[in-house]
């Protein structure tokens, strides 16, 4: 493989993998505060056809982007927070529901814009000097700005889970709803806010899909972008920055089929192809016997998936 | 989620017992409530002309192409209702039943096309034994997975319907590529005539023996989920797996093997498509089924009978949903009617149980028995 190949690489899997940091971040929010939202995929779908149709209409790709978000948390607030925390509807049962509401949703907002074109591209941050960098220049200082969002806010949760008090309030609903509540956090607006701004990062995600990877719309484009990040929130142990680390090499995953396929190497592009999902499994695996065998790092938040009813236990 | 773990097998399944009949009319109701909401939205999507009634009545029940359309889709429904509800049994959800069903399929044309000479009657139970084979065999890592690591089974089972995808592409557009379809890639070349299954005519309507299969699938599923001890552990198992430990059953292999159960029927599903109706290995033998099939077995709560009358319910969806596919709707609106079946469902469940309906019920000691209506 060539030199400009492997720099290609590494600058497309940027687009492919910052997707995922934006959902994955969305999900480690939800279940920090207890809730599981497996229906992540069918929200960055959502995202995803809702932030292109806008962008198409408005001829503002900018604006879609902002809608993707708007989107995404409508969506999962309405069919995932409000059935899960108030009627306390089983979480993985909502989760499946959203998951194909989602599917048919997009493809049925989307069905008519499948031959447009977005109004323009979104603007690039050039980083001066560092972008001229051999092999990391164009990946890491060279991306159009929602990359570098992407970051920022990955960053910015980070320090509100772990620097703040609000966050450590977040964090106790997750480990102990009951005791959250007895030291007069609000659990059940709490989880419906971050379920909510949960499913606006999914939408992102599924917004930068659709306006910045891949720019254009078609059915089921996630192509289980949203199971990825859901595993890539147990990879890295509920801990938001390392996402940013998994999020990227599950982008240099995703985009080693067409890497592949345009250099020749012989392997059939729909073997290649296989390799995240192949990828994301032995990863689940590997960590489960690592944990089994030396003890994990902090996993799960205690009380995921646990309902909560106040007045009870 | 379960909080009240129950302490002995048989009250462990009674208290599953009980909590499903009583919410049967309340689900009923709730499916109801599901599908006017799913009509209500299709009566706004629609191209200005279309009789929506009309459509859904033709394109079902109302003629014998209808009918005889509605029970082909039904047939790979209920297998793969089958195939989750077998793996719900043991407290798993089995979501890789797509990718199961395809490589499913792939064994049976391998074996079709590799042995094409031999004579139907050896070559059909030859093919049907290598589904059930491939799609056990596509379910055995996280079978593995799950039952020994305690790896997510929702995440492995999914991702691996990706690696099916591709897997069938791998082998319509190489090995198995057909000349037939000029440059067409989507199915191979059909598979021996002799392989393909018969249908017998009833009122106009030719009826797959596919479809007996399948009930003869669900039919046996209830005996041994009835009546043997291999159903009886994988349901104590599921309904409290400390019930199971207790009685000493090897809770881990009981797990281990409905996953594989689930995969196998899945697989099955995959031949039966590919042999009664599609005749050629192509990823269109999966129409979401695996998806269905997951809203099929939670309609059904679990209950084997029940999966025969969600499936054909559901197969009635799918239906409507191909026939209005001319008339303006696209192919993801089947997805987002039985989604909204599903929420309606869960609320239904989850309300009168433990949600706002009943926030101010009394909690009861520690030491009492659990309630009949509390779920596990």
């Amino acid at each position: 493989m060539s030199f400009d190949v492997f720099e290609g690489m590494l600058a497309s899997a940027m687009l492919a993998g910052i997707p995922l940091a934006y959902a994955a971040l969305g999900e480690l929010l939800s279940e920090r505060v207890g809730v599981i939202n497996i229906g992540i995929e069918g929200v960055m779908l959502v995202g995803a056809a809702v932030g292109f149709v806008i962008a198409v209409d408005s001829g503002s790709t900018v604006t879609g982007f902002v809608a993707s978000a708007a989107a995404g948390g409508l969506f999962a607030g309405l069919f995932v927070a409000l059935p899960i925390v108030l009627a306390r509807a089983s979480q993985i049962v909502i989760g499946f529901a959203a998951w194909f509401i989602g599917i048919g949703l997009s493809a049925e907002l989307g069905a008519s814009y499948t031959s447009s074109a977005l109004p323009q591209r979104m603007a690039e941050i050039q980083v001066p000097l560092l972008r001229d960098l051999p092999l990391v220049g164009k990946a890491f200082f060279e991306q159009p700005w929602p990359v570098y969002l992407g970051v920022a806010v990955v960053l910015a949760v980070a320090f509100l889970l772990n620097r703040t008090r609000h966050g450590m309030n977040l964090r106790a609903i997750g480990e102990d709803p009951g005791s959250a509540h007895a030291a007069g956090v609000p659990v059940v607006r709490w989880q419906l806010l971050y379920v909510t701004v949960g499913g606006a990062l999914m939408g992102l995600g599924g917004g930068m899909l659709s306006l910045v990877t891949i720019r254009h719309w078609q059915d089921q484009m996630v192509a289980g972008g949203g199971w990825i990040a859901l595993a890539l929130v147990i990879f890295v142990a509920w801990r938001p920055v390392s996402l940013l680390w998994g999020a990227y090499f599950f982008g240099i995953l995703l985009v080693l089929g067409d890497v592949g396929q345009s250099q020749g190497w012989g392997i059939p592009s729909p073997i290649l192809d296989m390799a995240p999902y192949l990828l994301t499994i032995a990863v689940l695996i590997a960590r489960a016997t690592r944990t089994r065998r030396f003890g994990g790092p902090p996993t799960a938040p205690a009380a995921l998936g646990s309902v909560f009813v106040r007045g009870q236990r | 989620m379960s909080s009240t773990a129950a302490r002995s097998p048989a009250a462990a399944l009674r208290i599953a017992e009980l909590a499903g009949n009583r919410q049967l009319w309340l689900r009923i109701a709730a499916i109801a409530v599901g599908l006017l909401l799913g009509l209500a939205y299709l009566s706004t999507q629609l191209t200005p002309g279309t009789d929506l009634f009309q459509t859904i009545w033709v394109s079902t029940l109302g003629t014998p192409l209808g009918i005889q359309q509605w029970i082909s889709l039904a047939t790979p429904l209920i297998l793969a209702g089958c195939a989750v509800a077998v793996a719900r049994r043991a407290g798993l959800w089995n979501i890789g039943v797509d990718g199961q069903l395809l490589v499913g399929a792939w064994a049976a044309t391998g074996v079709a096309f590799s042995l094409p000479s031999l004579p139907g009657v050896l070559l059909v139970p030859l093919m049907l034994l290598a589904s059930l084979a491939g799609g056990m065999g596509w379910a055995l890592v996280p079978a593995l997975a799950q039952a020994y690591l305690r790896v997510s089974e929702v995440v492995t089972t999914l991702m691996l319907n990706f690696v099916a995808y591709s897997w069938t592409t791998y082998w319509i557009t190489g090995p198995w590529k057909s000349t037939e379809y000029a440059n067409v890639a989507l199915q191979t070349k059909p598979i021996p005539e002799s392989t393909f299954l018969p249908s017998f005519t009833v009122g106009g309507a030719a009826i797959g023996v596919s479809f007996l299969i399948a009930v003869g699938v669900v039919a046996a599923l209830w005996l041994v989920f009835r009546h043997t001890h291999f159903g009886f552990r994988t349901h104590v198992t599921g309904a409290s797996e400390e019930a199971g430990r207790y009685a000493g059953f090897d809770t881990r292999r009981a797990r281990f093997a409905a996953m594989l159960l689930s995969g196998a029927i899945a697989g099955l599903a995959g031949s039966l498509v590919e042999m009664s109706t599609a005749h050629s290995y192509a990823p269109s033998l999966t129409d979401n089924t695996g998806y269905v099939g997951i809203v099929v077995a939670i309609l059904a709560a679990g209950s084997m009978g029940g999966v025969l009358a969600t499936g054909l319910l559901l197969a009635l969806l799918q239906a409507v949903g191909s026939a209005l596919r001319i008339a303006g709707v696209t192919s993801g609106v089947v997805l987002l009617l039985v989604g909204l079946l599903l929420i309606c469902a869960s609320l239904a469940a989850a309300l009168p149980r433990d949600g706002i309906l009943r926030r101010r019920r009394r909690v009861p000691p520690p030491d009492a028995e659990p309630s009949p209506e509390a779920p596990r």
